[in-house]
């Protein structure tokens, strides 16, 4: 592979992905949001999220979706982030074969 | 930004085994490190690698990382709000910087539709910084090989997403349905739609049933 093909590769990548990071806020840009497309924004902020946690558990072991309980219990308990995946990390490392 | 520690040590991991797969794939370590830098999203780097080789098919590569990062688009307009209070360079910066990970911390102890512009700038850069020198470390390191699994860093990004989720259904518990169904899509979909579709069609969905929920 010459440089330049490199470069222009490059190019197109940096280019498709600052597109698609672009295109959520322009596309609401010309649209004044309802209270409804409101309410499908925070539906739609906090699902990706439990979308990503899902997707992820499905493609790896049983010890992950233990860890996710783990990190999810102490979340409620502690309100924590930062202790809620400290617990969840440690039971996937303490279930490691 | 502290909350995002432990997500960049995964991220490092996974820096580490996308340098050496760089390089594996016949790039140099310049050109790995490069391309985290501009382009800065794990899952369409990895999968571009298959592409970079002569002749390169640009089309296909291209739609390749739209498809990949098509998820951005979901993430982004779940942010307009944020982004539209800020300067045009700032949008630029959080934009450009915008991920999974400080998505989510940024959503974290935030009131609906809200989110914290600090924590997206300041948690993207340390996660970006991670990204870029954890690549150099593969991509100059050599032989080693990392496999983040066997290193445990697996779960901690599941944790994260696990955990923040909890914490936005503490403040918002109408938008439990919505999560739910959101994630079940997400699981029963994702052997069969290509990657990163099944977040988005997820996310939709769990958009849609929120638009029933009460609101206050």
């Amino acid at each position: 592979m010459t440089e330049t093909s490199f470069l222009v590769a490059v190019g197109v990548m940096t280019a498709c992905v600052f597109v698609t990071r672009l295109a959520g806020p322009l596309l609401l840009r010309w649209t004044k949001p309802t209270a409804t497309q409101d309410r499908f924004l925070d539906g739609l902020s906090v699902s990706v999220i439990a979308a990503l946690a899902a997707s992820q558990l499905v493609a790896s072991d049983g010890r992950y979706s233990l860890a996710a309980i783990v990190a999810m219990l102490t979340m409620l308990i502690s309100k924590s982030l930062v202790w809620s995946m400290l617990a969840g990390t440690l039971a996937a490392a303490l279930m490691a074969p | 930004m502290r909350r995002l520690f432990p997500v960049s040590l995964f991220v490092v991991a996974f820096g580490i085994a996308f340098g050496v797969a760089a390089v594996e794939h016949g790039l140099s370590p310049l050109q790995a490190v490069i391309m985290s830098a501009l382009v800065f999203t794990a899952t369409a780097q990895f999968a571009a690698l298959d592409f970079l080789s002569e002749p390169i098919a640009f089309l296909s590569l291209a739609l390749v990382v739209l498809s990949l990062s098509s998820r951005h688009i979901v993430l982004g307009a779940a942010l307009a709000k944020t982004v539209y209070r800020l300067p045009l360079m700032h949008r630029f910066a959080v934009l450009s910087l915008l991920s999974d990970a400080n998505f989510a911390d940024a959503q974290s102890g935030q009131k609906p539709g809200e989110a914290d512009a600090a924590a997206l700038l300041g948690g993207g850069l340390m996660l970006w910084l991670a990204w870029v020198s954890s690549t150099a470390i593969g991509a100059f390191g050599g032989d080693t090989v990392v496999d983040p699994e066997a290193a445990g860093f697996g779960a901690v990004m599941i944790c994260f997403f696990a955990a923040t989720v909890v914490g936005r259904l503490r403040t918002s518990p109408d938008l439990a349905l919505a999560v739910s169904l959101a994630a079940t899509i997400s699981a029963l979909t994702q052997p069969w739609l290509p990657m990163g579709w099944n977040i988005l069609l997820a996310a939709c969905v769990g958009g849609y049933i929120a638009t029933w929920s009460k609101h206050d």
